[in-house]
C-alpha cells in the first residue's frame, strides 16, 4: 500500500501518465511481494511442520499426507488471496483519487489482478513440491529459478527453433512445456493500457493453472508419501 | 501401492493437458498477432 502511494507521486512527476506507472508499480509490487510470500512462506509450510516435531502428531490422526499438504497449500492460497485482494484494492481507489472521480482502469485491471492472483497459486505449488524433499534455502533457490525461468519461457521457444543441435532443440522444446509458462498470467502492461484477456484466454489460463497446480500437488504427495520420518 | 500409480497416471495425464493447453495458447496468440498485424 506504501508503494501505491508512492505510485502517486510518482505519476505526479510523469506529464498526464499517472494512471499508467499506478498500475504498472502498483501490479508489479502485487506480483513481486506475492512471489515473495509464496516462495519464502511456501517454503517453510513442510519442513517447520517437520522441526517442531508437530508433524507426528498431525499425522497421528486420521490424516492423509495428501490432504496434509492439501491443507497447507489452501491456506497459504487463501493469505495471497487476501493479500492481492487488499493491494488490488489500493491500486482501484488509486485510480479513481487520480482521476478525482470514477476511472474506468479501476475495473479493468482486476483480471489481470486474478491472473497474478493464478501465477502466485502455481508459485506456492512450485515451493510445496521442493519442500517435501528438500532443505528451505534450496527450496527456495528452485523455486526462485522456476519463477524466472516461467516468465522467459518464450525464449527456451525460441532456442527450441534456433538450436542447431536436434537434441538441444528436443531438449528446449521439453523445458518449454513442462516448466510453468508465466507470460500466460503477466499481463501487467496491457491492463496499464487498459486492454482486458478475451474471456477465451481468461479461461484458458484458468484452466492451465488448475491442471498445472494438480500435477504440482499430486508430485508433491508422491515425494512426501514415500518419506521416512523416524 | 494403487495410491502411488493413480498419482503417476494423474501426474502423466496432467502434464499431457498442460502440454496441450499450452500449444492452443501459443496458436491463439500466433493467431491473435496475425490478426492485428
Amino acid at each position: 500500500l506504501l508503494l501505491i502511494t508512492g505510485a502517486i507521486f510518482l505519476g505526479e512527476l510523469s506529464a498526464g501518465q499517472e494512471a499508467k506507472i499506478i498500475v504498472d508499480l502498483g501490479l508489479s509490487a502485487m506480483l513481486l511481494f506475492g512471489a515473495f510470500i509464496a516462495i519464502f512462506v511456501g517454503v517453510g509450510l513442510v519442513y517447520k511442520e517437520i522441526e517442531r516435531r508437530t508433524l507426528y502428531a498431525i499425522l497421528s490422526k486420521p490424516i492423509g499426507r495428501g490432504q496434509f499438504l492439501l491443507g497447507k497449500y489452501l491456506g497459504l492460497c487463501l493469505t495471497l488471496l487476501i493479500n492481492v485482494v487488499v493491494m488490488g484494492i489500493g491500486v482501484s481507489l488509486a485510480l479513481i483519487y487520480v482521476r478525482r472521480g470514477w476511472n474506468p482502469l479501476a475495473l479493468q485491471i482486476w483480471p489481470a489482478i486474478f491472473l497474478i492472483y493464478f501465477e502466485l497459486m502455481i508459485i506456492t505449488a512450485v515451493a510445496l513440491l521442493f519442500s517435501s524433499f528438500s532443505s528451505p534455502a534450496l527450496s527456495a533457490l528452485l523455486t526462485f529459478f522456476v519463477f524466472i525461468i516461467g516468465h522467459f519461457s518464450a525464449d527456451l521457444k525460441n532456442l527450441a527453433t534456433t538450436a542447431n543441435s536436434a537434441a538441444a532443440r528436443l531438449l528446449f522444446r521439453t523445458l518449454y512445456y513442462l516448466l510453468p509458462n508465466l507470460a500466460n498470467f503477466s499481463l501487467i502492461t496491457p491492463a496499464a493500457h487498459g486492454v482486458t484477456p478475451s474471456a477465451s484466454a481468461f479461461a484458458l489460463a484458468t484452466v492451465y493453472m488448475f491442471v498445472y497446480v494438480g500435477v504440482l500437488l499430486a508430485a508433491a504427495t508422491l515425494i512426501f508419501s514415500r518419506r521416512n520420518f523416524k | 501401492m494403487k495410491k502411488n500409480a493413480l498419482l503417476v497416471s494423474a501426474i502423466v495425464v496432467g502434464l499431457a493437458t498442460v502440454t496441450l493447453l499450452s500449444r492452443t495458447i501459443d496458436a491463439r496468440r500466433a493467431n491473435d498477432s496475425a490478426q492485428s498485424a
